[in-house]
Order: structure tokens, then sequence, then C-alpha cells
């Protein structure tokens, strides 16, 4: 999240950080976000027609490298996901007085981990 | 390379350096670690792999107060019931574990360097399991343990500094891992699990693969891959949402 609102900084982009986490619905701004928004959900769904289907549809909105990639950073944030849950990985306070307001924005600071 | 790993099978093509990683990771995973055996490592797999059908997850999963159910585990291994505990946690309910939970993990008989072996383990696999599921391939069988002992190297200056679990702090890297510390930039991912740091390079080239170089990390614009860096990031959003994970 940190890393989107910074590339959206840096290449003068406004993209809509509560539609990259499923508030809200649309692109957010980035192309095919939708789509690779749903396939990430699909992936953690467990449910496998749902799964092909979305694939699919991602490999039409960014081939199929695009959705290899997409899936390679899917798995990727499921693992650090557990990294960061099971080890009690801390924000140190530089990032948390950066991100305190987009945090309480979207929501973020009710997710599970925030109170750890 | 004991393992030959193939999605040739698949319908569209597979880069060739994610399948040459999985190739490692699986060689890793059935060999000796710091402080698990090859066997126990594949067994750290499995169990992982069945959590998600054990009774006592799926309660605990659908309580409101998860540490309020008592019960046994349906386990597949013959690992100890700490670690059986840890992994089907870690496994199921990720953003409801606390560090009362960890110490008393702990407590039960796990030491620290072999909980932090054991996260890294779990989050290869996870890395290398859900890849192969969102591409619509076939789950990969586990690798044959390789037999030998467990290093039990333990990385110098590792200390409690705010995670649960001690790790190595920024400028206190021994010349065992200060490769791993370089240029005086280190995620905080990194440095969850640097107490196994010579295990924890095998995490680092799953990120290095499937997201950006530990070089490019810090530039919010960076790809060299076929969707953007604002693309991949919201993957990492979403999953993270999902997974109701505040990082």
């Amino acid at each position: 999240m940190r890393q989107l609102r910074a590339s959206g900084q840096k290449s003068g982009n406004d993209y809509d950080l509560s539609a990259a986490i499923g508030a809200t619905g649309g692109n957010g701004g980035v192309p095919g976000g939708q789509t690779l928004r749903n396939f990430a959900d699909a992936i953690l769904s467990g449910d496998a027609r749902r799964l092909e289907r979305t694939r699919n549809f991602c490999r039409a909105a960014v081939g199929d490298a695009g959705m290899v990639d997409a899936a390679a950073i899917a798995a990727l944030f499921d693992a650090l996901d557990r990294v960061a849950d099971a080890t009690g990985m801390y924000l140190d306070d530089i990032a948390l007085d950066d991100t305190a307001e987009f945090r309480a924005a979207l929501g973020i600071d009710a997710f599970r981990t925030a109170g750890d | 390379m004991s393992t030959s790993i193939s999605y040739i099978d698949a319908p569209f093509p597979v880069r060739l350096d994610i399948v040459v990683l999985h190739e490692h990771v699986w060689d890793w995973l059935a060999r000796p670690g710091l402080r698990w055996s090859g066997e126990e490592r594949v067994a750290i797999a499995a169990e992982l792999r069945h959590a998600h059908r054990c009774t006592l997850c799926a309660d605990r999963k659908a309580a409101l107060s998860p540490y309020d159910i008592d019960g046994v585990h349906n386990s597949v291994s013959t690992l100890p019931d700490p670690a059986i505990e840890a992994i089907h946690r870690i496994a199921t309910d990720p953003g409801r574990l606390t560090e009362s939970w960890y110490r008393e993990t702990l407590a039960s008989g796990l030491r620290d360097a072999a909980y932090v072996e054991l996260v890294v383990v779990i989050a290869c696999v996870i890395a290398v399991d859900t890849f192969v599921r969102a591409i619509g391939m076939a789950t990969l069988e586990l690798p044959a343990p390789v037999a030998g002992f467990p290093s039990r190297i333990r990385p110098e200056g590792a200390v409690q500094e705010g995670a649960w679990v001690p790790t190595i702090p920024l400028g206190g890297a021994g010349a065992a891992e200060a490769d791993l510390y370089n240029e005086g930039f280190v995620t905080n991912s990194y440095r969850a699990i640097s107490l196994a740091a010579p295990q924890a390079r095998m995490f680092f080239n799953i990120v290095a693969t499937y997201y950006v170089d530990r070089n490019h990390i810090t530039d919010p614009t960076y790809s060299d891959r076929a969707i953007s860096r604002p693309q991949m990031e919201v993957i990492a959003a979403r999953v993270s949402a999902l997974n109701q994970c505040f990082f």
C-alpha cells in the first residue's frame, strides 16, 4: 500500500488506494486494477472454478506473462503476510507516521494484526 | 539439484527463472536446516498443507475468540506438538496470532531459532504452493528428504528489538550475515527472519524472483516484469487486505 502510494507520488499519478484494497470498486487509476484485484481474490478464495475464470480475464487484460507475474506477486505476499504475522514484525515510527493518514482513512488500522 | 519441476503442461509460458527457483526451493526444503532435519522440514510442509483440513483449526477460525477453543489438531506428522500448533495457526489464522501465543509456544518447548526457521519454511512453501495454484497447475509433490543433521548455527548479534522474535539490528550483522545487511538498507521483513539468516536467504531469493530485487525495492516505480509496479502493488495490497495483514 505504501509502495502504491509512493509510486503514484513519484510518477504523478493519483491512485485510489481504497480501490486497491477492495474498499471501493474500479481500477483505482491503475490499468487492469480491478481485474488484478479479482484475480488476487480468486487465488485466496480456494474456489477453483472462480480462479480459472478470473485467470482467463487476467490473461486477457495483462497478457500471459502479466498473469504469471501477477500470480507470483499474490503468492509472495500470501507468504510475506505469514512472516509479518508470525514474527510480530513492526512498522517503525517513521513508517507509522508516514502512513497514519491513509491507514485511518482506509480502515487498515482495524486489521487484525494492527493491534499486536 | 535433485528435484525436477516443469510447468510445460500449462497453457501459457511460465518464466524459466520461476521454474528454476521452485527447483531450488524444493531442493533446499529437503535438506537439513539450522534446527530441523530434512525429514522434519518436509514434514513441516506436509503439515502446512494438511492444516486446512484440520477440524480444530476450522473451529478456531470460525470462533470469535480462537484461543478459547482447546483440542487436538488433525496431524499428518510426528513433529513436536508445539510445532504442529504453530504450523496450523500460521497456516489457517495468521491474522489472529498474538505475542502471548508466541510466548506460550516457546514455553511449550519450541526454541526461538527453531520457530523462526519454521516460519521461513512455511513462507517458502506457501510462496510455491500459492503460485502453482494461481496458475492452475497441480500441487507439487513434496521432495524426498535428504539425510543429515541441522547446522545449529545461530547468527551473531540477534537481539530483542521490538518484534516478537529476536532480530539482527541494523549495523549489528556479523560477517556471515553481512551480505544480507548491505548498503545499510534492510526491509523489516528481512529483519524479521534474520534469526534464521542462512535459511532466510531462500525467502529473499523468492522476493527477488517474484517481485523485484532488493536494490530496486525502494524505487516505487521500478518493474522489469510484464506488469507495472503499480499493478504489482494493487495485487500486494489486496492480498494483504484479504489476509487482514496490517503491513
